[in-house]
């Protein structure tokens, strides 16, 4: 069974904004903007997701930075495994809210390892 | 190293050393020549690749001293801090709690493996660098500062292997 990052509201935010377009780059701060979230809960998810392999990241390219004349940004983009995993556990973490409607309802996750 | 409360020029006159304008950064340039840790100062600032500023004598720009005769372009260092030219004002005014948000990130830092910090020390400067208000820098590194201990947790964790 593969590991899972904790889907909680957050994460799942980061996770959808992510989804949004699955091939695109994109940095810490836009993802604060893009969920709405502080940097202090975005970068703690961005470090599990990383951690797991569900996202990567690199340097920005010398040629874009310079010549916008600002230091160079750290770009992650989901990895096609991450992609995968992040729609499974999206839609698993949907349902579960769904059918969780009964009072203290835990639904046990099918696959959930944590 | 710079001494920390000793009674530099560059203490005293923060908004200076992070001017715009030429015969600012010449001024602040003047001040560092009788100080008594020039040598030290610059040589911190090139280490820690400092994105501006005059550090021991030298105007930095990305983390590299700007050539004496390029220095006719303080343009170059606005964009850098995404500031119209001429708002000279605006980067005095913001100079020295940027300091404090970057300081104050790089403290915080401590808590993160020593492997992963300077790259996330790097990435969130270069964050800063690109927000355009004092309050929406001081948030952004509030924030993290209380972000760090989970941040700190999370990159900890014993790293898992790729997911078949």
């Amino acid at each position: 069974m593969a590991s899972e990052p904790r889907m909680t509201l957050q994460t799942q935010l980061v996770l959808r904004a992510a989804l949004e377009d699955p091939t695109r780059e994109w940095y810490g701060l836009q993802m604060c903007e893009a969920t709405g979230l502080p940097s202090g809960t975005v970068y703690p998810i961005i470090a599990r997701l990383e951690k797991q392999h569900w996202i990567e990241s690199r340097w920005e390219d010398p040629e874009e930075h310079v010549s916008e004349g600002r230091p160079r940004r750290r770009y992650y983009t989901l990895t096609e495994d991450g992609a995968e995993h992040a729609r499974l556990a999206l839609a698993r973490a949907y349902r579960g809210r769904q059918t969780s409607a009964r009072p203290w309802g835990s639904i046990p996750h099918p696959g959930s390892a944590s | 190293m710079i001494a920390v409360g000793e009674d530099l020029a560059c203490t005293r006159e923060p908004e200076l050393f992070f001017a715009e304008a030429p015969a600012d950064v010449e001024v602040a340039k003047a001040l560092c020549v009788e100080c008594p840790v020039r040598t030290a100062c610059l040589e911190g600032a090139l280490e820690r690749r400092e994105p501006w500023g005059v550090w021991g004598g030298e105007l930095l720009l990305r983390g590299a001293v700007v050539p004496r005769r390029k220095q006719s372009v303080p343009a170059d260092l606005g964009s850098a801090r995404q500031l119209a030219p001429g708002s000279k004002a605006a980067v005095n005014r913001d100079a020295s709690p940027d300091r404090m948000s970057r300081r104050a990130l790089q403290l915080g830092a401590l808590l993160l493996p020593r492997l992963a910090r300077d790259r996330y020390i790097e990435e969130w400067w270069g964050e800063l660098a690109t927000l355009q208000t004092r309050l929406g820098r001081c948030r952004f590194a509030v924030s993290l500062l209380f972000g760090m201990p989970s941040m700190a947790v999370e990159l900890r964790r014993r790293s898992r292997r790729r997911p078949a």
